[in-house]
């Protein structure tokens, strides 16, 4: 049964991976990367992550992947068809990348399975806990009381232990990588902020100000009529300051119309 | 037990709890209807049926009969894919909620987790069908949808995150476990700025008013199942409401002691017995202010009689000590987990024919400005009383 499942999502990982580069249509790329994401999280809690199971869905296929979805929509307006032709030269280069790469990827990951393989075992049980409380200062120590119905359904601690280890052992490299994710945020909010200067302090807003204050209209800049300008501005001014509701009819032609006979 | 049998065992729960909540969805539309002519000073549905009771049924079958029409510009297989996701999602996330002792259909230990995670994907069903429909309307509420989902996302996890610190477990079963001496909200007032919070941002993302942006008919006519007919357009509906079937279920879980009753502790120690007056309060003020509408309206003046006569009963007979075999039975942690669901969502339906619908700028600073912050400073609190709980108890 689990063999089955696990043949399912890498299967699905693997399928989703290739529809993803292969899609031209952005929105369809990313939903196969979401199918992607979902596999590689089932993966997860097939192996006992059970918690990196529920990020991994949370954070990259319920957040980053709107998020992703949403730029798509914002900048891509082409459909299906219309993309932008590419070329040949990229298809080759993908190609040799790929062959010169998956070597190296494939050596990489089995050396990585033998330096692994060690550490791989059952999650700690109740006991280990109580050894890791005696390493801890009394005050952030792990209740047992309140561990007691997880503890004694059987049920594997896997939250339990990663939180504990990431929050005590891993505790600077935790808050180094949030560090980074901070300074990358407030760097795109700099990027992307304007900088303007405020209204007040433009040419316009002194020259109003100068009218304003005496009481006089400047000249216009070019070589337009004045007498026109001001007409214009008299114009605008009174319908900005009409009485909105003084000449409103709910059904203007009704009357008109219904007198008229030929409708 | 062996595999075979576990499994089918888990499927028939599982089908049971589908069908009993596809049948609560219907009549939810009913109530959701009944509500709102009571509140409007109308009536409500009453012709098909006794009280207007088949009126879902007929509804049903309507929507069934209707012509499926697919738009000549839609993204077809996104398109069809969209009220899928939704009813799945809503639908996956069923499976661990506790509704009466023991009756739950996986009591995983992370549960809470689980569930946050799963029903984050449900915001595709309403991004993707916006987008699929090749509709400008549609395309704004998917913008719209996405946007408002992934803010309101934080805050709710942040007022679970403060309560889960209270509770020391992930597990649905292990949270109402964690209550035993008293609801959430009794046990520290603390938890009333998480429950707000909750309430506040599981509204908006189970897309109801006043923050229903994504299908705002006055200015997106019907936002993003604007193209959708027949049952394609039912299932939209269903998602919503078994959506709002689950956060009304977490928030009973999670802050209202599950399916305990009010006077769940007893007077075991100090602070149970406190507990336990105020959740007498709580219950003595429920009934009183439910049998004042009732007998001011006469409408529902059985229904109110029974509810609060099996609920003071229940509670007399937890406070006397009844359990029958070591548990509460699955007539009273049915009852209470079911009465606080539903309050739940009577709040709810009561919210969305109250208030008008946020302006898009408002919705957003009221999620960044005001919600984000507080509760990143319940969290920071409920840490702290955790803390200083946990120095004094000795670990």
């Amino acid at each position: 049964m689990t063999d089955f499942i696990f043949n399912l999502f890498w299967s699905m990982v693997l399928v989703g991976g290739l529809m993803t580069v292969t899609r031209r249509e952005p929105v369809h790329s990313a939903l196969w990367l979401v199918a992607t994401l979902f596999g590689l999280a089932v993966l997860y809690l097939l192996m006992s992550g059970e918690f990196l199971f529920a990020v991994q869905i949370f954070v990259y296929a319920g957040g980053i992947m709107v998020l992703y979805l949403f730029v798509i929509f914002l900048v891509a307006g082409s459909k299906e068809g219309e993309g932008r032709p590419e070329p040949k030269l990229h298809r080759v280069l993908g190609f040799v990348l790929v062959f010169l790469f998956a070597p190296i990827f494939i050596t990489l990951l089995m050396g990585l399975k033998v330096a692994s393989e060690p550490e791989v075992g059952p999650p700690p049980p109740a006991a280990a806990v109580a050894a890791k409380n005696d390493s801890l200062p009394e005050a952030i120590q792990l209740n047992p009381a309140l561990l007691g119905p997880v503890e004694a359904s059987g049920q594997k601690m896997n939250t339990l232990v990663f939180g504990t280890r990431l929050f005590s052992e891993y505790l600077f490299p935790f808050e180094l990588v949030s560090v980074v994710l901070l300074v990358a945020m407030i760097g795109g909010i700099a990027l992307s902020r304007k900088r303007f200067t405020s209204y007040s302090e433009t040419e316009e807003a002194k020259m109003l100000a100068e009218t304003v204050y005496r009481g006089v209209r400047i000249a216009p800049p070019s070589g337009e009529d004045p007498e026109q300008i001001l007409q214009v501005f008299q114009q605008e001014n009174l319908e900005r300051h009409r009485h909105p509701g003084s000449d409103f009819k709910v059904f203007p032609d009704y009357e008109e119309e219904s007198n008229d006979g030929s409708k | 037990m062996t595999m075979a049998t576990a499994l089918v065992s888990v499927l028939i729960q599982a089908l049971l709890v589908m069908l009993l909540v596809l049948l609560s969805v219907a009549y939810l539309t009913y109530l959701e209807r009944k509500v709102a002519g009571f509140i409007q000073v109308r009536h409500g549905p009453r012709h098909v049926g006794w009280k207007g009771l088949l009126q879902p049924i007929a509804d049903g079958i309507k929507l069934l009969l209707k012509e499926n029409l697919v738009p000549g510009a839609a993204d077809r297989a996104v398109f069809n894919l969209a009220p899928m996701l939704v009813v799945f999602t809503a639908m996956a996330v069923l499976a661990v909620i506790p509704w009466a002792q023991g009756y739950t259909v996986a009591d995983i230990n992370i549960g809470l987790l689980y569930i946050l995670s799963i029903s984050s994907l449900g915001v595709y069903g309403i991004v993707l069908g916006g987008w699929a429909s090749n509709n400008k309307y549609a395309l704004f509420a998917s913008l719209r949808s996405a946007a408002q989902n992934i803010s309101y996302e934080i805050p709710l996890a942040m007022a679970l995150i403060g309560a889960i610190l209270y509770t020391g477990t992930l597990s649905m079963g292990g949270i109402v476990d964690a209550q035993e001496r008293g609801w959430l909200v009794f046990q520290n007032p603390l938890h009333w700025i998480g429950f707000a919070l909750y309430a506040v941002a599981a509204t908006a993302e189970t897309n109801r008013l006043p923050f229903d942006l994504p299908e705002a008919e006055a200015e997106l006519v019907a936002g993003f199942h604007i193209e959708y007919s027949s049952m394609k357009f039912a299932l939209f509906f269903m998602g919503e409401y078994i959506n709002m079937i689950v956060v009304s279920a977490i928030a009973a879980v999670v802050f209202l002691g599950g399916w305990r009753s009010p006077v769940t502790g007893g007077f075991a120690g100090f602070w149970a017995t406190v507990w336990t007056l105020m959740g007498i309060l709580l219950w003595s003020a429920f009934s009183y202010g439910l049998l004042r509408l009732a007998f001011w309206k006469k409408r529902f003046l059985k229904m109110s009689l029974a509810l609060v006569g099996l609920g003071s009963l229940l509670m007399i007979l937890d406070l006397a000590g009844w359990k029958a075999g070591g548990g509460f039975g699955l007539l009273s942690s049915g009852f209470w987990m079911l009465l606080k669901v539903f309050l739940c969502l009577f709040a709810m339906m009561w919210a969305r024919w109250t208030y008008p619908r946020y302006r898009y700028d408002q919705l957003m600073n009221v999620c960044w400005r005001i919600l984000l912050p507080l509760s990143l400073g319940y969290i920071m609190l409920s840490g702290c009383f955790r803390f200083v709980a946990n120095a004094l108890v000795g670990g």
